[in-house]
């Protein structure tokens, strides 16, 4: 009898939405007890799964499952989650976004495909970490750290190792193509150029055996080539009306895309094509079509373990299961190296994946965030790696060349237990010379990502269209840049930014090559760079 | 009285009514409308995705219209929908052939021409034809002694080559047949009565009758073909200088890759008045209903 | 029925035409089924003979390699000895992505279905035609609109239901957030979005509408329920829309790619289509380095190194393609009966 009529109905279900209402609000008080960080775990298995591969001693898994209690102890306060994030697949950078837009995104995550580190600076996707790195400031190699900087604030940290570029070649066709340098290995020599690069690609090709001197990918050998012109894609605008201008048609990257023009289709010495993407390229070098190998994203995990090969030092490699047999070496590129803006492109110099940290966490989440990374890389976690791989005698573990130095006190020397060509390496890899990069003079670009959309263009045109002028497509595409896309005027840079920054890149480049600096690239400086803030 | 009667009953019918088309009204207004409002609001803004956005009025538009880019995909969005329709007449003149073959080749041919793969799979089979190393296409090209062709990576061939992997998915084929059967035998025997040749009674009897069917297709393979985007995004990501991006590619790359939601947006705005106008002229000298 | 009449059929010019149809027909079979027989050959060949030039028509060795990989694996033992579990291109063992793409499909088909009929048979019998007007262009408008642009929308409503906003607003004049509910990670995500489409909707009401309304007032007068009606008379008239309904959802729903690779982010729920394009782009690299990005290439090395490379993409693809076809069989017979479409009306 009470429950008829219309107004007591209506009063019954305010009372519900209204009770409903406050619990969720009281259980959410209840709930923050301790501080709950979820951390990416990509390419492990979730729940049971997870156990059962810790169980076969598998060291990297059974490790970031043991490590959870040990930072546990030392951080009572600290909850660690795992999460399962997909941090690498093609939608990768587009689940991260629509994530962060609804804040479901992990703890730390990978910037490089979500617009490059410095993209992501400038969006707000990192968060200001400055007063949760200062006591591990001398521990990370700076020259792969300085990219996570802006403005005397840290954004970001080395996700491990340190990266770089070389060419992969096959020993047994510069046997027979007779290409020997001046020791009488077969191998390119030493200084080579973008010519000799050209005339050996012609010499390995055959196509009668259906052999093909170089495999070109979209993109990679583009910045290759660019890069040891020493030009960058962009350069302030002159004028000043807005902050960049798009560099495409200048000189040096109509002499690059002639030259991949010609290698495909006046020297016929290379195999390409739209669908021609890293993973064929690798196939065709693998399965012997191609004699030389350019923009395999070579890091170091790889070179040293897996393909037995360091850059710079000719090692074996295996190139896949039905090639045991041949035998292929690492060379270095062309100097010098240069950065593109975001220094996402670094040949011949190192570079680091770097971690953002979730900026939508709470102060303490951020800064137990920063210390689960450090942990795992620089700190005590690191360090309990190290003694129980000594323990165990597990030695050959794939490892890269870390961009941290190791907390490693209290333990006997590095060198018992780690192979010897870490030791041997990470000091040659820190000391590699790496440009400044811009971020630190505060320059930034926030259309960086369309810009690149428009570079596509261009970049197959080269590798597809057999009678193409590259300068005109070029232009076209400079003029569509500057336009639609550099249209604007970024907050924050005056031409005080591009002065401080061009001229710590003179200073390096005259330091680095004073050769190179003297005879090419102080044209350059003035054409491109100098107008903008004389 | 009967009046009011039937008012009342059709009161009670709206009201039930109402129940019935409540889930339906709420998913539709959930996910069909209230997205697609907030993203045409979005078009005036530089949307980013952590940082509040900032109103910009038209410059979305104005950049899009100062793109060639943006009259190429259209471009290339129009030579892909044309072969559609091309291709759109494929499985009629199969369904209204397949009728004059005896009843167990019909059966047989029904099962190998309108079997459907899935349309992922059909993709990815494409793509491992069109490979001009190890392809299947090539290889023949090559055992007949003609010179071989670069499929994919000619700028010129390359929408020719988007076409195929749709003639593997599932074709409207079954439908038509199921048409064609309904059509009632009488009008045709009093057609040959007359003396009404093939030709006449396809045209006469067939193609009237088949014209509602059609008209629906028509319009769902326009509105199909102009949205276009798993065949180009997997076969070959916009393909040799932009010969082959589509608009819904080039959308979801402002939006999602290049980070200009609202650029993309405006750029699918245009796309729906585009749409909106082709479906107005098509509906008025394309009319269903032979009966009316 | 055919239109060359059976009595002329022995004459020399007839029997010369109905020859030539045949053969274009038995042709356009036999270019339709090429690409089918390269899948499949290309699926049992062993992986050296994959990259063979020039491509065996036959295979020399076949194996079933490539169907036992996807299928076994989800782990293997490394060249050192060491258990690499976790190749992160493809965590489970195929079945897992099998049953996600039956449970995404048969849970669309279960929604989608009935919410469309009933909402398609209220506007074609039961509302007043001015509302019925109003409400078709409500429900059909959405057809028109190329669903990417409401991708990110739709992404954040799934996140807390029902707010399309970056986060959850408050209650006016509170502190309190709405209640909200976060479908993401789950199939719900993908099913109830599918809830209603605008496609079926158009196909019932066209078969509705050739429903005559006498039957129906018929029996309202005998003094039956619009319920009964509804089960008596209108479903057994309409059986054959409801199997081409169904057959099409089928197939929309378990070739549907955009929106599950969007809102399921756990390996685990992935279905077919997502994880064979995912592997697919994989393998030709088509990852981040489209744009220069940096990318994982250790996955791909394994991969390559596990002698996987088109052959087991084509053998996944023959997997994902059988379901669709014995859907194609079992609704054969329905579909051919009688599909009635009707347009805009």
């Amino acid at each position: 009898m009470i429950f008829r009529g219309k107004k007591v109905k209506k009063l019954i279900s305010l009372i519900g939405i209204v009770s409903l209402v406050m619990m969720t609000s009281a259980m959410s008080v209840f709930a923050a007890e301790r501080i709950v960080i979820k951390v990416p775990t990509w390419g492990l298995p979730e729940g049971k799964d997870y156990y059962k591969v810790a169980d076969t001693l598998d060291i990297g898994a059974a490790r970031s499952l043991y490590n959870v209690p040990l930072f546990q102890m030392f951080h009572p306060n600290v909850k660690i989650e795992h999460m399962t994030w997909d941090m690498w697949s093609a939608e990768a950078g587009q689940k991260l976004l629509a994530a962060l837009a609804a804040g479901t995104a992990p703890a730390f995550y990978y910037t490089g495909h979500i617009g490059g580190h410095q993209y992501a600076i400038t969006e707000g996707f990192c968060a200001d970490i400055t007063d949760y790195v200062q006591d591990v400031k001398d521990k990370i190699v700076w020259s792969v750290w300085q990219d996570a900087w802006r403005g005397g604030r840290c954004y970001g940290l080395p996700a491990a190792g340190m990266y770089s570029r070389p060419l992969a070649y096959r020993v047994d066709w510069f046997k027979n193509a007779g290409i020997f340098n001046k020791k009488g290995e077969p191998a390119p020599s030493e200084n080579w150029t973008w010519e000799d690069f050209r005339n050996i690609a012609i010499k390995l090709t055959d196509p009668r055996k259906k052999h093909w001197g170089i495999g070109i990918a979209v993109g990679w050998f583009w910045h290759e080539v660019l890069m040891s012109y020493g030009v960058q894609y962009m350069k302030p605008d002159p004028t000043g009306k807005y902050t960049w201008q798009g560099n495409l048609n200048c000189p040096e990257s109509v002499a690059t895309g002639q030259f991949i023009h010609d290698l495909v289709f006046k020297d016929k010495c290379a195999l390409t094509g739209t669908e021609f993407w890293y993973g064929e390229n690798l196939n065709a070098f693998k399965s012997g079509k191609t004699g030389m190998l350019i923009g395999i994203n070579s890091t170091h995990i790889t070179a040293i373990n897996r393909w037995k090969a360091i850059p710079e030092i000719a090692e074996e490699m295996r190139a896949g299961k039905s090639y045991r047999d041949v035998v292929t070496k690492y060379v270095r590129l062309m100097y010098p190296p240069c950065l593109l803006n975001s220094g996402r492109y670094t040949r011949n110099s190192t570079r680091a994946n770097l971690f953002a940290v979730n900026p939508l966490m709470s102060k303490e989440q951020i800064k137990a965030a920063t210390d689960w990374i450090l942990w795992n890389r620089q700190g005590k976690g690191k360090t309990w790696e190290f003694i129980s791989r000594y323990l165990q005698g597990l030695v050959p573990y794939p490892q890269v060349i870390l961009a941290y130095k190791v907390d490693t006190a209290g333990l006997p020397p590095v060198e018992n237990y780690y192979p010897e060509n870490y030791i041997k390496w990470e000091g040659k890899f820190s000391s590699i010379p790496r440009p400044p990069s811009q971020s630190t003079f505060g320059l930034k670009c926030s259309r960086e990502n369309e810009f690149f959309s428009v570079l596509d263009g261009p970049q197959s045109a080269a590798i597809s269209i057999p009678d193409a002028n590259m300068k005109k497509i070029l232009d076209e595409a400079n003029k569509r840049v500057n336009t639609t896309v550099f249209n604007y005027k970024e907050k924050g840079i005056t031409s005080e930014n591009f002065k401080a920054y061009y001229n710590a890149l003179k200073d390096f480049m005259e330091k680095n090559w004073p050769d190179f600096y003297k005879n090419y690239w102080i044209k350059i400086y003035e054409r491109d760079y100098l107008p903008a803030f004389k | 009285m009967k009046k009011i009667a039937g008012k009342e009953s059709q009161k009670r019918k709206s009201r039930l009514a109402k129940i019935f088309m409540s889930p339906a009204i709420l998913i539709q207004f959930f996910f069909g409308w209230l997205p697609i409002g907030m993203a045409f609001a979005v078009c005036l803004f530089h949307y980013h995705i952590l940082k509040p956005e900032e109103y910009v009025g038209l410059a979305n538009f104005q950049d899009l219209f100062a793109d060639p880019l943006t009259f190429q995909v259209f471009k290339n969005t129009f030579i892909y929908t044309g072969m559609r329709l091309a291709i759109f007449l494929l499985p009629v003149v199969v369904s209204i052939l397949l009728m004059e073959m005896n009843k167990s080749t019909i059966r047989i041919m029904m099962y190998l021409w309108f079997f459907p793969i899935a349309s992922t799979a059909s993709i990815v089979i494409w793509k491992w034809m069109y490979n001009t190393e190890y392809g299947l296409l090539n290889s023949i090209l090559m055992s007949l002694g003609l010179p071989t062709l670069r499929w994919l990576n000619d700028p010129r061939l390359v929408i020719f080559c988007l076409i195929l992997p749709g003639i593997l998915m599932y074709g409207p084929g079954l439908i038509y047949l199921a048409t064609l059967q309904s059509i009632p035998d009488e009008l045709y025997e009093a057609a040959e009565l007359e003396g009404a040749g093939f030709w006449s009674k396809v045209w006469h009897i067939t193609l009237p009758r088949m014209r509602p069917v059609l008209a629906m297709m028509l319009l769902l393979s326009i509105i199909e073909s102009m949205s276009v985007f798993s065949q180009p995004w997997i076969l070959t990501h916009g393909g040799p200088n932009n010969a082959s991006m589509m608009v819904v590619m080039r959308i979801v790359d402002l939006a999602i890759y290049s980070m200009r939601y609202g650029k993309g947006t405006a750029l699918a705005i245009i796309l729906f008045a585009i749409l909106m106008v082709i479906i107005i002229i098509q509906r008025k000298y394309f009319k269903e209903d032979i009966d009316r | 029925m055919p239109l060359i009449p059976k009595v002329g059929r022995r004459k020399f010019r007839v029997k010369l035409v109905l020859l030539t149809i045949g053969a274009f027909l038995w042709i356009g079979v036999i270019l339709r089924m090429i690409p089918l027989w390269w899948m499949f050959i290309t699926s049992i060949k062993p992986a050296e003979e994959v990259y063979l030039i020039p491509p065996t028509l036959f295979p020399h060795r076949p194996t079933f390699a490539a169907y036992k990989i996807i299928f076994t694996l989800s782990g293997y033992i490394s060249s050192t000895g060491a258990y690499i579990a976790h190749p992160s291109w493809m965590t489970y063992p195929m079945y897992v992505y099998l049953k996600n793409s039956l449970i995404i499909t048969f849970g669309t088909m279960i929604l989608q279905i009935p919410i469309t009929a009933l909402a398609a048979y209220a506007i074609s019998k039961l509302e007043s035609p001015r509302w019925s007007r109003i409400l078709f262009l409500f429900f059909i408008g959405t057809m028109m609109i190329p669903g990417q642009i409401a991708l990110i929308p739709t992404y954040l409503l799934i996140q807390h239901f029902p707010f399309p906003t970056r986060s959850i607003p408050y209650i006016p004049f509170t502190k309190i957030k709405w209640p909200a509910f976060n479908l993401f990670n789950t199939y719900f995500a993908v099913i109830i979005p599918a809830g209603f489409s605008a496609f079926y909707f158009l196909l019932f009401k066209g078969f509705f509408d050739t429903i005559p309304d006498s039957i129906l007032n018929a029996a309202r007068i005998d003094g039956a329920s619009e319920l009964s009606i509804l089960r008596r008379i209108v479903m057994p008239i309409s059986k054959p829309v409801f199997a081409a309904v169904s057959y099409f959802s089928f197939s929309a729903a378990w070739n549907s790619y955009m929106w599950p690779l969007m809102v399921l982010q756990r390996e685990k729920l992935y279905p077919m289509s997502v994880q064979l394009a995912r592997i697919s782009r994989l393998l030709s690299g088509q990852t981040m380095e489209v744009r220069g990005r940096e990318g994982l290439t250790e996955d791909l090395t394994k991969m390559i190194e596990l002698g996987w490379s088109w052959n087991g993409l084509m053998a996944m693809s023959i997997v994902e393609s059988i379901p669709v076809f014995v859907m194609f069989i079992i609704f054969r017979e329905y579909l051919m009966t009688g599909i009635k479409l009707r347009g805009f009306k």
